[in-house]
């Protein structure tokens, strides 16, 4: 997957699970980084905040 | 405000609601203590405003929250009334207009819970049902008893009737969609949503035994005795509020930590 696509997605979930506002300083975090690292961060957002199951199913529906 | 702050806030108001009952006597208790109790909701409230602003009202919890606040708030809202009223008659007016007010809060806050607890997509597992299930089971089955069963009198007139049998009914619904909480709960898997909603199952939990105590002991409550349930009452208020309160720390924590990278990148 593109970057630029994948970090939207990410900014999407983040904003749908978190409120916009979060979202926003996520997507300043996420400039030029490549799609390992916002996988990552992502996965380590959720899990820490609803849980490693729940983030799975989030994450696998992204890909 | 910093956590403690509000658990120090929640348990002077705890004690100064005791204290009121306490140590005055009727009939200044009652005015005083109806009060205090009625305005245990405003914990709910702030709580509710609190997580919803968090999220933002743009935003499809946010929302949620929002809802389940006004809800909420049409609790607050008659038990207000039903102390202003009580100022100028010593009669139970029932049913009034304030149960109306009440009643209505039962569905907003059915539509805000729901919309919240059916959204995500929650990670179940099977396994774990069984305590949900036991602990649910007990609500409903002492909620429809003593709330929907118990209700009905032949000697009330048929509003009465349907509007106990609602307020039994309403109960009823908050006992089930309490098993969904539990369900919400085991799929956070002690993350950082997990705690928040313990509180807020322990507040809804508060407000149902509350509730089914009062439809034990209807009479001897009305009569003045059993006053120590309206206690139970603010403390529902107050850890409901607390567990709202939490989910919106848990947003401002996110923002912050991510605030904090943006400083040091």
């Amino acid at each position: 997957m593109e970057n630029a696509l994948f970090e939207k997605r990410a900014i999407d979930i983040i904003a749908q699970y978190f409120g916009t506002n979060t979202a926003n300083l996520y997507a300043q975090y996420y400039k030029d980084k490549d799609v390992d690292f916002i996988k990552k961060s992502l996965a380590d957002l959720l899990s820490d905040v609803v849980g490693a199951s729940t983030t799975a199913k989030i994450i696998q529906e992204i890909k | 405000m910093k956590k403690y702050h509000y658990i120090l806030i929640a348990f002077v108001y705890f004690f100064l609601v005791l204290g009121l009952y306490t140590f005055i006597d009727n009939p200044m208790r009652d005015a005083y203590a109806t009060f205090f109790q009625s305005l245990g909701g405003i914990f709910c409230i702030a709580g509710g405003i609190y997580v919803a602003l968090k999220y933002g009202l743009d935003n499809y919890h946010g929302r949620s929250f929002l809802i389940i606040t006004v809800g909420v708030g049409c609790w607050f809202l008659g038990d207000m009334l039903w102390f202003f009223t009580s100022i100028f008659t010593t009669e139970r007016l029932f049913p009034s207009p304030m149960d109306f007010i009440y009643l209505l809060g039962y569905p907003i806050l059915f539509y805000g819970l729901g919309r919240e607890l059916f959204i995500n997509k929650l990670a179940i597992n099977p396994k774990k049902y069984f305590w949900p299930a036991i602990v649910s089971f007990i609500y409903v089955v002492a909620v429809s008893y003593f709330g929907v069963y118990k209700a009905y009198s032949a000697e009330n007139t048929i509003l009465e009737n349907a509007l106990n049998i609602i307020y039994g009914v309403g109960d009823l619904l908050l006992a089930i969609l309490a098993l969904y909480i539990l369900l919400k709960i085991e799929s956070y898997e002690k993350a950082k949503f997990y705690y928040p909603w313990i509180i807020i199952f322990i507040g809804i939990s508060l407000y149902l035994i509350a509730d089914i105590l009062y439809y034990i002991f209807l009479d001897e409550y009305l009569a003045g005795g059993y006053y120590y349930f309206d206690l139970i009452w603010v403390a529902s208020y107050a850890v409901w509020g607390y567990g709202l309160w939490n989910i919106g720390y848990v947003i401002k924590e996110i923002r912050q930590n991510v605030s904090n990278k943006l400083i040091s990148k």
